[in-house]
């Protein structure tokens, strides 16, 4: 005598229903976790800026932006370039230069960096990110 | 009278609308607790609050615009050129701030008297996550108008989700739609703002308000001693609450119409990814946490931050005793003020936070953490 199934049609029919259903809910939230996840944010992130190396006047700054995250490029008296990232590592605030005290300010929390980038107090955990700038064909380039 | 008497024929014809006739009236007439009064009136309050941001949120779709090019200008022209724009933004701005005062004073009156206890723990649950996604209607409108401060208040509160140990860095791209905060950032939060929490809200808000008819309001009586509310002895909801409700509405209507006349929402400079003002702030309601982490390591202000949120979320299974009458609850009732206090301290000294200040001719100048330092004049 064959052994009674441990459940009958209309058991079954309930767990095909309830398995479709995961299936298909599945099916729908897979795609669509993975469409909101940005699509650009696996790009390529190593880009350039040009600048006349004459725009930045020893002693003084600029914030350039347009390509990536706003670039801060310092040039100091003696007419060295240094290039950090704007963004500031505590909340990303832009930082500003002050030029009465030499540092470099988040005008968030109050962070201070060094004209090195280095953190001289305040909240920011790391030194500033910084880039490396070369001279090519007259151009000064910035590798972010 | 004719027409509307062959209309409601037809439609008994069709529906069972003389049971939904009768459950209305039983709505209406529903015997409340004895104990219900003025303070009652806030949850009715929140339920024109919500109505009144999704008609105002409707009519400012019609003219804005979510793009980093136009937003900003969609806004100023709401503002200054369509028709009653300037009260439409106005009533919806100060809808939201007036929305977190009332749901704070409305969950202060439940938890004072003890309204959250058994059996109506999951209503509590659902009232807390309708006043979470209040806050979050908050933070995805504030980048809406795309002006500096609403540009670098989200930049540095994305940052702060970005911190989490682990799963931050992904969650803060997810949230911006990629590293910084920019037009995906903008098409989410308004993606979210218009269409996700609007849906998630009336979902919340009818769940909380089958929960509340299907128990009634919960009366003073301790728990497991509480009886139906007796004829004679309760208040009807309609004409006796009802009546509350319609003589508080036209009052606080007209503080709301007030503060729109007297104190019109600002539009600010354009959003300028270069530049960060000096002193940009969330909105009021996050002060206080925004506060809170500057006082700690960054890893441990944020675990530390979401201590609050999860003891208001299950303190009816934390506070299981049995009383409801706050003087007879003075350890949970102290508590739950000094927590209030600590909150409405912190949001006051993050206010004062980074910002000068003349008192009786000192001029005063508050650092990050609040404290006041005595600023010369001529500096």
């Amino acid at each position: 005598m064959a052994d009674e199934p441990d459940f009958d049609r209309r058991q079954m029919l309930e767990r095909v229903l309830v398995a479709g259903a995961v299936v298909w809910v599945a099916g729908v939230a897979v795609p669509s976790a993975m469409y909101v996840w940005p699509a650009g944010s696996s790009g390529p992130t190593s880009k350039y800026i040009e600048i006349d190396p004459e725009s930045v006047a020893p002693g003084t700054v600029r914030v350039l932006g347009g390509v990536g995250k706003p670039v801060l490029l310092l040039r100091l008296k003696n007419g060295e370039f240094r290039a950090f990232s704007a963004v500031c590592t505590h909340l990303g605030c832009i930082v500003h230069w002050n030029a009465e005290q030499q540092t470099i300010q988040c005008p968030c929390h109050a962070g201070t960096f060094t004209p090195a980038g280095l953190v001289v107090s305040g909240p920011p955990p790391r030194p500033l990110a910084t880039y490396p700038t070369q001279v090519v064909g007259g151009k000064l380039r910035i590798q972010t | 009278m004719k027409l509307r008497e062959q209309a409601g024929r037809w439609l008994d014809q069709r529906y069972p609308m003389s049971a939904l006739r009768e459950g209305f009236g039983k709505q209406m007439h529903k015997l409340l607790p004895s104990n219900v009064g003025w303070v009652h009136t806030l949850g009715g309050m929140l339920l024109f609050l919500t109505a009144q941001q999704i008609l105002t949120g409707i009519l400012l779709m019609v003219y804005y615009r979510p793009t980093t090019d136009e937003a900003y200008e969609s806004v100023r022209f709401l503002m200054l050129k369509a028709s009653f724009g300037w009260l439409i933004r106005g009533l919806h701005a100060w809808g939201a701030t007036l929305m977190i005062a009332v749901l704070v004073l409305h969950m202060l009156r439940v938890f004072v008297l003890g309204a959250f206890k058994k059996p109506r723990e999951l209503t509590w649950v659902g009232g807390v996550l309708l006043f979470f996604t209040t806050l979050g209607f908050g933070f995805t409108g504030y980048l809406l108008p795309w002006n500096q401060l609403s540009y670098w208040a989200t930049t540095v509160g994305t940052e702060v989700v970005a911190s989490i140990p682990a799963i931050g860095h992904g969650l803060g791209v997810l949230v911006r739609g990629g590293e910084a905060v920019g037009q995906e950032t903008l098409s989410r939060f308004y993606v979210v703002h218009v269409v996700v929490l609007p849906w998630l809200l009336v979902l919340l808000v009818v769940v909380h308000i089958v929960m509340i008819r299907t128990q009634n309001l919960a009366s003073l009586d301790r728990v497991g001693e509480e009886l139906p509310p007796q004829p004679g002895k309760g208040v009807r909801f309609s004409p006796e609450h009802l009546s509350r409700e319609l003589v508080v509405f036209p009052l606080f209507f007209a503080l709301l119409v007030a503060l729109v006349i007297l104190y019109p929402p600002d539009v600010g400079v354009k959003a300028d990814s270069t530049v960060t003002p000096e002193g940009i702030k969330p909105e009021w309601y996050f002060l206080p946490t925004y506060q809170f982490l500057k006082y700690l390591p960054k890893l441990a202000g944020l675990a530390l931050s979401a201590v609050p949120p999860a003891l208001l979320l299950f303190w009816p299974f934390l506070d299981r005793t049995r009383a409801r009458r706050p003087s007879q609850r003075k350890l949970s009732v102290s508590l739950g003020l000094a927590a209030l206090f600590l909150t409405l301290l912190l949001g006051f000294v993050g206010y004062l936070s980074e910002s000068d200040l003349t008192i009786f001719g000192t001029h005063l100048r508050f650092d990050m953490y609040g404290v006041p330092k005595r600023v010369e004049s001529g500096r």
